[in-house]
């Protein structure tokens, strides 16, 4: 999978790195003094690198938890991200990654103590009777490299003890192993994002089947794990109605409604430099070439079909679960 | 619109054997400060030793491209290594300016099927090749001055092993660095290839000409205006709307915003089938 792995010669006796190395003997290892050498420098082309990615250990130094934009979130108290790697092993073509970094490489924090803490300090900074959240897919996503780099496993552990702490790990993988491997834990929720079939097909790159990722969420559902649903960002296509309907209908044939934990809706929409980068990147694509209006800085849908298609799906998914574990994300990016 | 590879050498015996197996013709005349060659896919400059001048002539042979030209670059030389095999090749996955430490990283966005190792640049003949590195002495002028020209997956250093402790630079003759070449002159013609095919994909995406030409000849606009009909226009090809001038449009749109109007209605029929 990786042919160039750079490590930071700061981590390059660290277990994670040795491990990570371990799994790829005949990469190349390039050692680097920081990250920032390689990762987001000028003069980089994000789609011809997104062919052949490489993979960079790094130490993160400060910010490992952050709290996130405004309305994001699934009703929690207070709301933080953390994000032990950039970029993602999929390739979806709204992805705001492409717009934000100009590097496809990806980068994985090993310092995975040093983010735990962060997440101890500040939850303890909350009171036990408050709902703290940390989301881990915000950078990444949270269970692709899973089988690789084990954080969902790590992280698990760390909320494992904290009754007011909740971890959402968003995913469109099927990576769950680590998690059936274990007993239950509460207060964790994989929330899957899903899209219809055929959009999944032209826009989601590498992105397992909706069947394997429906198959996952069972599975999770069998052994008592919460799971969520991410129809986020939905996309808009002509029939949009009957491909959303489809969506709808097969997930809740296999997966039971009343065992999901959270619902978000919410649209297509990226910061205007991001999506500008993406008209650079990808001027044949046709889903980057639409219309989209600008709005308060974002790029996005026309109201009238935000609206429409974030009303339309809500009435399909009320059919199954209660408003109250409905949310609609407001966010301005997205990703997992 | 282009899509070609630009090498760089430091030194004529270095360029002999490319010339020969391109088939490149001098492009640069008498009294020129860099002797360049070329044909429809490749040029090739000659340097001169030392990290100022292949970045120098970096920059010379870039004034060749014009702008909407993508060129991928390829320094092509020999070097000392600590503990390479004499005659060994490779490709730079890191390149150090030996005085200043500054650091570049080629990106390897295709596998090139080629050995890789780090590169140091120094401005003084390496003798004692203390560390487990090739050592050259244009490779980190060569690749941040191409950097301003391309990005990064498209720069590379190719580095035969000519020296090393127990094989002196000292004894080097210009027959030896031009048969070093000669000797990897098949690795180097698959490269090439494969750095244009890369440049290539790059200029697909780029669009062939600019289709406000026959707009503009029926309505005066501003630069702005001019580039925002050049994307809507690419978005209605795109999404398959290709607007064309027409005798109707132009009695209709008498002036450059209207018509720029009526192009933006036309494309937001996308969302009408709500
Ligand atoms: S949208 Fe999510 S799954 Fe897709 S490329 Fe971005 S981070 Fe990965």
């Amino acid at each position: 999978m990786y042919s160039t792995i750079y490590v930071e010669r700061e981590v390059s006796e660290h277990s994670l790195t040795q491990r990570v190395l371990s799994q790829f003997p005949s990469a190349d290892k390039v050692e680097c003094e920081r990250y920032g050498e390689i990762f987001n420098r000028k003069a980089q082309d994000f789609r011809l690198q997104k062919q052949r990615p490489s993979l960079m250990l790094a130490r993160k130094y400060g910010n490992h938890v952050l709290p996130v934009p405004a309305g994001y979130g699934v009703g929690g108290d207070h709301n933080y991200y953390f994000s032990v790697m950039l970029n993602c092993i999929y390739d979806c073509r709204y992805c705001f990654l492409q717009g934000m970094y100009r590097s496809a490489v990806h980068v994985v924090f090993v310092n995975y103590d040093e983010f735990a803490e962060s997440i101890r300090n500040s939850a303890s900074e909350h009171g036990s009777h408050e709902q703290v959240w940390y989301f881990s897919g915000y950078d990444c996503d949270s269970l692709a490299m899973e089988p690789i780099i084990g954080m969902a496993e790590y992280f698990i552990e760390t909320v494992k003890s904290l009754d007011h702490v909740w971890l959402e790990l968003r995913t469109k993988s099927t990576q769950i192993r680590s998690l059936l491997n274990q007993d239950v834990v509460p207060n964790v929720v994989t929330a899957f994002s899903v899209t219809p079939d055929r959009i999944s097909a032209s826009l989601e790159h590498k992105v397992p089947r909706l069947d394997k990722r429906i198959a996952a969420m069972v599975r999770l559902q069998e052994r008592d794990w919460k799971i969520g649903l991410r129809f986020d960002p939905l996309i808009f296509v002509r029939d949009y109605q009957v491909q959303y309907h489809e969506l709808i209908e097969k997930i809740f044939s296999s997966v039971d409604p009343d065992l999901i934990h959270s619902v978000t809706i919410g649209t297509f929409r990226l910061p205007k430099e991001f999506y500008r980068t993406l008209e650079n990147l990808y001027p044949d694509s046709q889903f980057v070439a639409q219309p989209f209006v600008l709005s308060n800085g974002t790029v996005t849908y026309p109201k009238s079909v935000e609206t429409d298609m974030k009303g339309w799906c809500y009435e399909r998914l009320v059919e199954f679960i209660d408003s109250d574990r409905i949310h609609f994300d407001e966010l301005e990016l997205e990703s997992g | 619109m282009t899509a070609s590879v630009n090498i760089v050498v430091a030194m004529k015996s270095e360029a002999l054997p490319l010339i020969d197996r391109f088939g490149l013709e001098r492009v640069s005349r008498k009294g020129d400060r860099f002797l360049i060659y070329g044909n429809d896919q490749f040029s090739l400059t000659v340097s001169g030793i030392g990290a100022k001048n292949s970045e120098e002539a970096v920059r010379n042979l870039s004034k060749q491209s014009t702008s909407t030209d993508v060129n991928a670059w390829l320094n092509i030389g020999v070097a000392g290594h600590r503990s390479y095999d004499i005659g060994t090749s490779f490709l730079a996955n890191c390149i150090v300016d030996s005085v200043t430490k500054r650091t570049l990283f080629p990106v390897f966005a295709i596998d090139f099927g080629l050995p890789t190792g780090k590169v140091t640049t120094v401005n003084v003949v390496e003798t004692e090749y203390q560390e487990h590195t090739g050592y050259d002495m244009e490779a980190f002028g060569f690749a941040a001055s191409a950097s301003k020209f391309s990005t990064l997956e498209m720069i590379h250093c190719f580095k035969v092993v000519s020296d090393n402790r127990e094989n002196s630079v000292q004894r080097l003759t210009k027959k030896d660095v031009e048969k070093f070449i000669d000797n990897h002159v098949e690795s180097i013609v698959v490269l090439c290839s494969q750095l244009r095919n890369l440049a290539s994909s790059v200029v697909q995406r780029l669009e062939p000409e600019d289709p406000t030409v026959e707009f503009a000849q029926y309505w005066r606009m501003t630069v702005t205006q001019r580039r925002i009909l050049r994307k809507y226009l690419h978005k209605t090809k795109i999404l398959n709307k290709d607007i064309k001038v027409t005798s109707d449009m132009i009695r209709d749109c008498q002036s450059t915003s209207v018509m720029l109007e009526s192009i933006r209605s036309c494309l937001d029929q996308h969302w009408n089938n709500l």
